[in-house]
């Protein structure tokens, strides 16, 4: 994990980047894609509705909080407080 | 059809194939979205977990860069089940049941479960796996040998 952290376009090819030793590392990798083509069709298709998404968005709301507070942990254990 | 989708074709196909491999699965299903003009996979299984989506990260890992389903592919939840015995993970199993059919005690002896079956040739696999009672009659006639039918019979 490098922690370097842009906000340009060009750091969405860094989704896969998740730790080796993060929980559910492969589930989380597939669904942070899934959830970059939903992000894409709610920002850039203008006839998309919410059946259009990969994910369901109560879904995609728990995925964010669990991957969230998983990665709270991961980063407390490793002795960064407070980051997210 | 125009050659842009026989193009999606053929990288669903591949990209399919890619899987199955990683998986062990066959014939699994798919269904194709259209997204802002570009198509995304999503495969069905009963229960995607963490196991498989590592099979599908390892197979888009493995998918060319001009394959369209490129990090465009995931897997979901199947609902509404009509056969349960032709889904691809009953047919997995039942081909981990056939394979281990074929140890013995001589197959601990010899290391044999060091290495991973081979399938046969002529693909005897799709019959050995057939929903027959070949659970008896595959074993019996692998591991009979001739000397030994012969005590049987007298």
């Amino acid at each position: 994990m490098s922690g370097i952290y842009k906000t340009d376009s060009s750091d969405h090819k860094n989704l896969h980047k998740i730790p080796d030793d993060f929980s559910n590392r492969e589930t989380r990798i597939a669904r942070l894609r899934d959830l970059r083509e939903d992000r894409n069709s709610a920002d850039y298709d203008h006839l998309a509705n919410e059946g259009s998404l990969i994910l369901m968005v109560p879904d995609s709301v728990s995925f964010a909080r669990e991957f969230l507070n998983d990665a709270n942990g991961y980063l407390s254990a490793k002795g960064l407080e407070n980051v997210l | 059809m125009n050659v842009k989708n026989n193009q999606y074709e053929e990288d669903k196909d591949f990209a399919i194939k890619v899987f199955e491999k990683e998986s062990g699965l066959s014939e699994v299903t798919c269904q194709i979205l259209e997204k802002h003009g570009h198509p995304y996979m999503i495969i069905f299984l009963s229960c995607p977990t963490e196991r498989y989506f590592k099979y599908l990260n390892l197979a888009v890992d493995k998918l060319p860069i001009d394959n369209v389903f490129k990090d465009r592919v995931t897997l979901k939840k199947r609902s509404g089940v009509s056969d349960r015995l032709d889904l691809p993970e009953v047919k997995r199993l039942r081909k981990l049941i056939s394979e281990s059919l074929t140890a013995t005690k001589n197959s601990v002896l010899s290391g044999d479960f060091g290495e991973r079956y081979i399938d046969t040739v002529d693909r005897a696999e799709q019959q050995v796996v057939a929903k027959g009672n070949h659970a008896v009659f595959g074993r019996r006639s692998w591991q009979i040998k001739p000397n030994a039918l012969q005590r049987q019979c007298s």
